[in-house]
Parts: structure tokens; C-alpha cells; sequence
């Protein structure tokens, strides 16, 4: 009965791990969109708003949601392939960019995997070559850096002697998807986003890269930010889960809290969508209708009011924060006005608020 | 009265000519589709599920291909039918559906225009009656605003609602049999459920039998009474849906349903299957799955088993599991 979290709080060793490996504030990245005579903005695509989160040195932060959310834009916004409108991303407690450290410094620690497992390989290089190349062209001579491909080739689980010399287009699609992960390694990375890494390939490959991940990251000491549809996968992997909508977090928090007991009604709908693995038991309706709207020109307000339920006049009018309240996990946060005692929406609950 | 079966295949093989050599895409496939059934056929990509689906409804390119065994569709035997006699089953009694609506649909013409001509062309329907037709099929697979729907092109479509026009499409002349390839593997799953309840509402108010092809447990478990399992172009497995995924009956289907992550503990690794399914061209003359399977003994390597019965209604292509030596333990941990 020592310690209480104030006491655990001042151990300058939990302080050091408790540092986010990751933070990123109020991201935003909006896309104009082109058109007319004169190349004029026609309209803006508001693919990523506001979005704050942070990841933790040894844990995988999984997002989900829906094609268009904004998940993979936040990914290259970090990565810098696209520049932000707004917000800042430090890494390890350094900014990055203007005043803080390079963006060639993060792009050492930093490494992305893709889904298309085929278009992210040179086709004229054989696949140790392909591994090597980063770190030749960060200076390691060409025998040390071929070298540590084959090592990096058996990591991941196929036999340098027999993959090494061999083009992209003769493996298989887990086979690629393996050369991109010994490939993201080669530098050595801290942190590895992973954007749909796993989603074009079959179940039982699926779960040999899954495998694959887990080994890596307690050998390596890695941390992962893990982008999917696939809400099981993302069960699985993930220690905490975002939630995105039309560019908004809306939930976030410990993975079992947020599926066992999701707050935001889009969490909810999305949850209950999946399809049920038992034939005597099978969805009856659907929890959502139509499709999701447009991320140009979204709803004013809570941007889920136009599919939501409890949507209230109050949700058209301001857009909800994303906020931890009383009766929540304290790391577990909701952007829904129905949570928010101060809103004035009919179903939230009057008893926490102060006055 | 109608104890007949709507489909029945029986040996079916196809073989393609490729400049690398013979692949054996389809082999030995036999099943039997009943009046007003809902069979699944899952398996992993190139396990040859679309194959089988376009052998149906003929619409296989006829050379470098070599097709044996047979079709019988409603008491006709669709591989000695002339191209014309297909042309006319084709989308009046068997219809598909595929991943991609846009591939079913020209960017050119209105979506209301297009149904109506399909209408046209087989049912000699005047255009008026066509037209109000078209309507119909659009709320019947539950598009909103249907009338102005009509006149939309297909670009001007969602994805999930482009997907129910091509549902409406193809059921445009009522087919007896609808073969669905892989209907919601390109939709967001919070429309993915919408897409298979209307499917499944489908299927039970027209009486139609369907052949939903998925590589996703949980779409064929939604929609299939019955699956079957392909694996390297044969079937491996089927059964009831309901008994199949509580306890499979192949150790390929065993695997795949213990190494799924649902319910797996977090931070312990998933019991993968090891390796890859073997190269159609060079298929070895032993259980196709014997280099991945965790319990091959010397007799599975003797010949290609045969799909043996096993129990009511299930039947399983592993000699162990036929001749009695094995029973797989676990049940699927999603249940
Ligand atoms: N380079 C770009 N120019 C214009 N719009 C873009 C660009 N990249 C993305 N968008 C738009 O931004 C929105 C968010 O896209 P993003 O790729 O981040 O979504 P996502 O959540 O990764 O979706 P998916 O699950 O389909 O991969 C979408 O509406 C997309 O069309
Ligand atoms: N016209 C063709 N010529 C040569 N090979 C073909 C042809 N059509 C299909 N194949 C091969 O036949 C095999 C079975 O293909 P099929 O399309 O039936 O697979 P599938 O089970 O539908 O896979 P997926 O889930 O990827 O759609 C594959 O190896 C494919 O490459
Ligand atoms: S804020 Fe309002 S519209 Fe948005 S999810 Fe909550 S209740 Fe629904
Ligand atoms: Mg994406
Ligand atoms: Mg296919």
C-alpha cells in the first residue's frame, strides 16, 4: 500500500518511461480542392482536424475507422510526406521541425509500413539490396549494410541464401509484406506506423505477420502505431485505441474499456456492425444506415450528427471535445456531447457536473 | 414437389494454359445447391472460388482454358449449351454479383437506364414497363430517394449505394440463382452489415438460392446454411455453417478458425499456420495441405484424398479425419 499515483508520478525513472515517445497536438491537415478555369479552390477536404494523441515508449496505439477518416493522413503527416496546416508533433519530448530536431533525425527513428506490399519495392533490385539501400544512403558501407540485410532477411523469418537475390514480384504477397518489415528495421527505428500493414493479406498469413510483430517488438523494444480497418486485428495488437471520424478523434482509450464498453455512439455502431462468427446467432439490423457523408463540407457541430441516434439540437451547434469524465477510465476520453453533464443534450447525465 | 436441386456440380476442373505452364485452378469440385439454399465458399486468395462461380454462369474465356466435369443447372446441362442458349440464362436466371460495381455498370449511362435495358433485352418489356420496374428493384434493395436515383450515373454513387443498384441490377429478371463474389470486401464494414441483411432479406423473400464466395468467416456465417471450404481448387470441407465453424472437420479449416485473432490473449502469439498454399502448377500428388499441416503422417502423402462423408450432411477431404485417427479439439474460440 506504498505508493499512490502522486508518489509514482515523482520516481524519476517512471517519469522517464512515462515521457510519450509520440505526441502529436492539434494536428491538422485540410486538401483544397482544385477546379476551373483558373485553378481555383473549389473546396477543402478536411482530412485531419484537430487530432491530439500521444504513444507511449513500448506500447501500439491502434486506429480505427472508416475508409476516408483520416487515419493514413495522419500517418504521412507525421512522417512529414505531407506538411501539416497546423499542429506540432514532438518526438521523445523534442519538437519536431522549425527550432526542434530535423526531420532527417525522425526519419532515422521513424519508419512507415504500407499495405500494397508490391508498389513500396523497387522491381529492378533484388530484395537484399532493397533492405541495404537505406542504410548505404545514410553512409554504411555497402558489405556491412548487405550483411545486416540477411541478418534483418532471417528475422523476419525467410532464409537470406534463398531470398536475398531474388526481385520483389517472385514472392508472395506475406513473403513482400515481410521484406517491408525487415526493410522499416534496417535503420533501426523506434517507432513503426503500420497503415493497413496486414489488411491485403490472407487470414492465415495475416496471422503469421501478426506473430511476426509481437516477436519484433519485444526483441527490438519497439512501439507501434497500428492503422486498420479490421477492428478484431486491431483488438488483438493495440494496448489503446483511437477512434476517427470524418478527421476527428472521437474515442480513445485502453483497448478493453473502449470495446467492452464504448462510449461514442459512431464506437458503438461500429462495434456492433461487425459480423457475428455464429450462424445461430446473426445480426438482425443494422446499426447504421447509408454510407458515411462527405469529408468535404462535413456536418457543422459534432461531425457523426447526421448518422447519430441522440443527435440533439445541441449537436449541430458546437463540436464536441474529446474529454475524460468522472465515470470513465481516467486514460479513456469521448468526443459526445451526451457524455458531457454541461452540454445541455437531454441524456447527459446531470449528477457530475459542479453546479 | 420440387426435390430436384436448382445447381448440381460434379467433378468440375479447370485448367488454365499459362506461359509458366498447366495451373490447376479448379479440381474435383462437386456440390449440390438446393431450391432457396445459401451456400458459402471460403478460402484464401487463388484457392479458385471465383473460378468456380464464373464456370457456372459461363463466363470463362474457352481458350487456354480445358473445362471438365459438369454444370446442371435447373435440369439443364449448362456445359452443352450454345453460346446463344447461355446468353440467355445468363442474367435472366443466374446472376451475379461482384466486389467491384463499378466493372457491372457503364460510366456512360444512368444507373435507371441501365437496369431498364437489361429488363429490355430479356424480357421484351416495353420501356415504360421498364422504367417503372427499374424503380421498383431500387427500393426494393432499400436506396434512399430511389425515383431521383434513377437518373444518377454511376460515379455520382456512394460505394455502399452503387453496391445496391448492382443488387438490383442483377435481380432485374428475377434470377432463380444469384452467385455473389466477394459482394462487401470493398465497403466499410458499418455498411458491409447493411449490405449482407439486405442479401439475406433478399434471398428469403424472393426464394432465391444464393452462392455467396468470401475469404471473411463472418460474412458467410451471416448469410450461408451451408459452406463449403476450398483450398489450392478443391473442397476440403463442408457443412452446416452453424457445425462447421464450431468444430471444423479439416485441419485447414481448424487452423484458420484457431488462429484467429478474436479471443486470442493479448501479448501471446496467434497459432499460425506455417507456410503457404503450393504452386496450381506443380501440385503434388498427396493432400495439398500436408506441407502445412501439423498432423500429416506418411499415409497423407500416398495420394490426393478423396472428399469423404462424414457424419449427416458433412464431409471432409483428410484421410485421418475420415479413417477415424483424428479429432481435431479445438473449437472455434469465437464462440
Ligand atoms: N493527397 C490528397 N489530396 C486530396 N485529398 C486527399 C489526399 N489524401 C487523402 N485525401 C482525402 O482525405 C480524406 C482522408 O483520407 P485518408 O487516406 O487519410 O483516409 P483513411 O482513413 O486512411 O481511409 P482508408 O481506410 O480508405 O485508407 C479522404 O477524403 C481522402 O479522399
Ligand atoms: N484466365 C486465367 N488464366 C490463368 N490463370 C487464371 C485465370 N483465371 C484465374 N487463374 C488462376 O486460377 C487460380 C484461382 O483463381 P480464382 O480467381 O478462382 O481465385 P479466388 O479464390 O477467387 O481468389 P481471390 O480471393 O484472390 O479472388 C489463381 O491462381 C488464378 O491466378
Ligand atoms: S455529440 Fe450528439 S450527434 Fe454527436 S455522437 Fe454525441 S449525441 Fe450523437
Ligand atoms: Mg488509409
Ligand atoms: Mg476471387
Amino acid at each position: 500500500m506504498t505508493g499512490t499515483n502522486a508518489n509514482m508520478a515523482s520516481d524519476p525513472a517512471i517519469v522517464e518511461t512515462q515521457r510519450p515517445l509520440l505526441s502529436v497536438e492539434n494536428l491538422r491537415k485540410h486538401f483544397p480542392i482544385k477546379g476551373g478555369l483558373f485553378g481555383r479552390t473549389q473546396a477543402v477536404v478536411q482530412a485531419v482536424d484537430d487530432v491530439s494523441f500521444e504513444i507511449r515508449k513500448g506500447e501500439t496505439l491502434g486506429i480505427v475507422g472508416e475508409s476516408g477518416s483520416g487515419k493514413s493522413t495522419t500517418a504521412r503527416v507525421i512522417m512529414h510526406l505531407f506538411e501539416a496546416d497546423a499542429g506540432k508533433v514532438v518526438f521523445d519530448g523534442e519538437t519536431v521541425g522549425r527550432g526542434g530536431i530535423a526531420y532527417r533525425e525522425l526519419c532515422l527513428n521513424v519508419q512507415m509500413v504500407f499495405q500494397d506490399s508490391y508498389s513500396a519495392l523497387n522491381p529492378r533490385m533484388p530484395i537484399g539490396l532493397s533492405i541495404a539501400f537505406g542504410s548505404m544512403a545514410h553512409g554504411v558501407p555497402r558489405k556491412e549494410a548487405l550483411d545486416k540485410a540477411a541478418i534483418l532477411l532471417s528475422k523476419v523469418g525467410l532464409d537470406p541464401a534463398t531470398f536475398a537475390n531474388r526481385y520483389s514480384h517472385e514472392l508472395s504477397g506475406g513473403q513482400r509484406q515481410r521484406v517491408n518489415i525487415a526493410r522499416a528495421l534496417a535503420l533501426k527505428p523506434r517507432l513503426i506506423l503500420l497503415d493497413e500493414a496486414v489488411s491485403a493479406l490472407d487470414k492465415s498469413i495475416e496471422a503469421q505477420v501478426l506473430d511476426l510483430l509481437l516477436d519484433l517488438k519485444g526483441e527490438l523494444d519497439l512501439t507501434y502505431l497500428f492503422i486498420s480497418h479490421d477492428l478484431n486485428v486491431v483488438r488483438y495488437i493495440s494496448d489503446r485505441v483511437l477512434v476517427m471520424y470524418l478527421g476527428k478523434v472521437v474515442e480513445v482509450g485502453p483497448v478493453e474499456d473502449v470495446y467492452e464498453n464504448p462510449r461514442h455512439p459512431y464506437t458503438r455502431a461500429l462495434l456492433s456492425s461487425m459480423p457475428s462468427m455464429d450462424p445461430r446467432n446473426r445480426t438482425m439490423e443494422a446499426p447504421l444506415s447509408g454510407d458515411p457523408p462527405n469529408p468535404i463540407n462535413p456536418p457543422s457541430g459534432c461531425r457523426f450528427r447526421t448518422r447519430c441516434r441522440f443527435a440533439e439540437t445541441v449537436c449541430g451547434k458546437s463540436s464536441p471535445a474529446l474529454t475524460a469524465h468522472s465515470d470513465m477510465n481516467a486514460r479513456h476520453a469521448v468526443a459526445c456531447h451526451m457524455h458531457d453533464p454541461g452540454s445541455g443534450h437531454s441524456l447527459a447525465s446531470q449528477t457530475e457536473a459542479p453546479e | 414437389m420440387n426435390r430436384e436441386k436448382i445447381l448440381s456440380v460434379e467433378d468440375l476442373s479447370v485448367r488454365f494454359k499459362s506461359d509458366e505452364g498447366i495451373v490447376n485452378a479448379v479440381s474435383d469440385v462437386s456440390f449440390e445447391l438446393a431450391h432457396g439454399e445459401a451456400l458459402g465458399i471460403l478460402g484464401e486468395s487463388g484457392s479458385g472460388k471465383s473460378v468456380t462461380l464464373r464456370t457456372i454462369i459461363g463466363l470463362l474465356p474457352r481458350n487456354r482454358t480445358d473445362i471438365r466435369g459438369r454444370v446442371r443447372f435447373d435440369g439443364r446441362e449448362i456445359q452443352d449449351l450454345s453460346n446463344d442458349e447461355m446468353n440467355a440464362i445468363r442474367g435472366a436466371r443466374i446472376a451475379m454479383v461482384f466486389q467491384e460495381p463499378m466493372v457491372a455498370f457503364d460510366p456512360v449511362f444512368t444507373v435507371g437506364e441501365q437496369i431498364a435495358e437489361t429488363i429490355v433485352r430479356h424480357d421484351g418489356s416495353s420501356w415504360a414497363d421498364a422504367n417503372r420496374r427499374a424503380l421498383d428493384l431500387l427500393e426494393l434493395v432499400q436506396i434512399p430517394s430511389a425515383k431521383r436515383r434513377l437518373a444518377s450515373y454511376p460515379h455520382e454513387m456512394s460505394g455502399g449505394m452503387l453496391q445496391r443498384s448492382m443488387i438490383a441490377l442483377a435481380l432485374s429478371c428475377g434470377p432463380q440463382l444469384l452467385l455473389a463474389d466477394e459482394p462487401t470486401t470493398a465497403l466499410d464494414v458499418s455498411v458491409q452489415i447493411q449490405i449482407i441483411l439486405l442479401l439475406r432479406e433478399l434471398q428469403r423473400e424472393l426464394g432465391m438460392s444464393v452462392i455467396l464466395v468470401t475469404h471473411d468467416v463472418g460474412v458467410a456465417a451471416e448469410i450461408s446454411d451451408r459452406l463449403a471450404v476450398m483450398y489450392a481448387g478443391r473442397i476440403v470441407e463442408t457443412g452446416t455453417a452453424a457445425e462447421m465453424i464450431e468444430a471444423p472437420c479439416h485441419p485447414y479449416t481448424d487452423g484458420l478458425l484457431s488462429s484467429t485473432v478474436l479471443n486470442a490473449t493479448k501479448g501471446k502469439k496467434l497459432n499460425a499456420i506455417p507456410g503457404a498454399p503450393p504452386d496450381l502448377i506443380a501440385l503434388p500428388r498427396e493432400c495439398s495441405f500436408a506441407p502445412r499441416c501439423r498432423h500429416v503422417q506418411q499415409q497423407c502423402l500416398s495420394g490426393i484424398p478423396r472428399l469423404e462423408p462424414f457424419g449427416k450432411g458433412r464431409a471432409t477431404r483428410c484421410l485421418r479425419v475420415s479413417e477415424g485417427q483424428l479429432e481435431l479439439q479445438s473449437a472455434n474460440p469465437a464462440l
